[in-house]
């Protein structure tokens, strides 16, 4: 017979333990906890950055394309991973084919992508794949903000030291250098990460999700490169083993007529 | 010896009970009969919905078994978060942002109707022109990203774009 203060004492230790536990089994599952201070340390570091690609390329001035853009992105966001970010998306002023996506939510298409798309699905697959590194936090893990003041009088120290700027230095830093990594490219085990989760918010978004991957296979036919190669490969892999549906619409005409004004 | 079983049984018992519980964190998504997404549809699940995870698939890491209101079914791992997600009160600056730039219009439109050009692509006092002949805003990186911010749509007009193209 166990003794009352056995039975206390195996409460006691479970309830110990019990943090522990959790702890163990919300890492297993790869997710990661978010708070509300990180958020908002995240959208000031995204805000840095995203001046810093303005700076780096001009807004297409579009009003038309860019509307259109946004709804067609947080419509996509809306069945990603972290649908409370306010997801915000522009088209820069380039002729080469990239995008890239700023912390807190703020995504960049360059001009040169969109002429080089065939439909809304294939579009769709481009932001879906952005919100998706936001989603993992790509870039701020490489390049994790510095820790931000708390103190009153650390703030003032650091309003003085830059001239009316709140932003320190550590942090300016950390954004010039986040602005070279993106324009270098993430590594290709981010990009893998990515891709497949590409597919799946695509295709719950109700896009046909094989439109990425066409996409990807256009743009390696004129910039062929190995990492792409190895993810188109790959992509075809998840395709047909994760059995994505292809009845899913690709949406051309809608595509065609709001893209009409890009020139 | 029987001490220690015991610690262990309610050890676990308290990690398989309360530990393993998800929150749908998109808009709305289904659970499915089998773990892959052209299989049958058990029921739709709206953002915030509360799962109880039964078992990680085997043959990849992306779907769970879970439970919802006594019906088991899969979901894809991206689709739930273990922690509520934030209410549209909680969320983050932009919104709020968004809402006092509309009351701001919405005042400034009863008390004087200057139009505000300093977004407006098309009036050319906004553009240069580069030696290719195109034209570019010569707006400032601030201006391009109010701009930016400043596309806020709601989820039923979000909805609407999405059904306008027969998409869901």
């Amino acid at each position: 017979m166990v003794s009352k203060n056995k039975i206390i004492s195996i409460v006691v230790l479970t309830f110990l333990f019990f943090p522990l536990s959790c702890a163990t089994v919300f890492r297993s599952t790869g997710l990661e906890t978010e708070k509300k201070e990180e958020l908002a340390l995240e959208k000031k570091y995204g805000r840095l950055l995203a001046k810093k690609i303005f700076s780096l390329y001009p807004l297409y001035h579009n009003k038309q394309a860019n509307f259109y853009l946004n709804q067609l992105g947080q419509s996509v966001a809306l069945f990603s991973g972290r649908s409370h970010l306010n997801y915000r998306f522009a088209i820069l002023e380039a002729k080469s084919v990239f995008a890239w996506a700023s912390p807190g939510g703020y995504v960049f298409i360059s001009k040169g992508a969109l002429k080089k798309m065939q439909n809304e699905a294939e579009l769709a697959g481009v932001l879906a794949h952005q919100i998706a590194h936001l989603n993992y936090a790509h870039l701020i893990k490489k390049h994790p903000p510095p820790q931000e003041t708390i103190n009153f009088i650390d703030k003032v120290v650091t309003f003085l030291l830059t001239q009316g700027s709140l932003v320190s230095e550590a942090f300016k830093k950390v954004v010039d250098e986040s602005l070279a990594y993106l324009r270098q490219g993430f590594g290709i085990e981010d990009e893998y990460q990515a891709d497949l989760a590409t597919l799946y918010y695509l295709d719950e978004a109700g896009y046909q999700a094989k439109a990425y991957l066409d996409f990807l296979k256009r743009v390696n036919s004129e910039k062929n490169t190995k990492d792409l190669k190895k993810r188109i490969r790959r992509l075809n892999n998840i395709l047909r083993q994760h059995k994505f549906s292809l009845k899913k619409p690709l949406v051309k005409d809608r595509f065609r007529a709001r893209m009409r004004s890009v020139k | 010896m029987k001490l220690i079983k015991i610690t262990i049984f309610i050890f676990l018992f308290h990690t398989q009970l309360l530990a393993q519980d998800f929150y749908v964190s998109i808009f709305n998504t289904s659970l499915y009969s089998r773990p892959y997404k052209k299989s049958a549809k058990i029921l739709n699940l709206k953002k915030g919905a509360k799962l109880t995870l039964i078992k990680k698939s085997r043959s990849n890491e992306i779907w769970l078994k879970v439970k919802y209101k006594k019906k088991a079914g899969w979901i894809p791992v991206f689709f739930v978060s273990q922690e509520k997600p934030l209410s549209k009160d909680e969320l983050i600056q932009g919104v709020r942002y968004n809402s006092r730039v509309r009351v701001r219009q919405r005042v400034s439109s009863q008390v004087e109707k200057k139009p505000d050009k300093s977004n407006d692509f098309n009036d050319k006092s906004n553009q240069i022109k580069s030696r290719f002949g195109e034209r570019f805003s010569k707006i400032s990186e601030t201006e391009a990203l109010k701009f930016m911010e400043n596309h806020y749509f709601t989820e039923s007009k979000l909805l609407k774009f999405l059904r306008q193209a027969g998409i869901k």
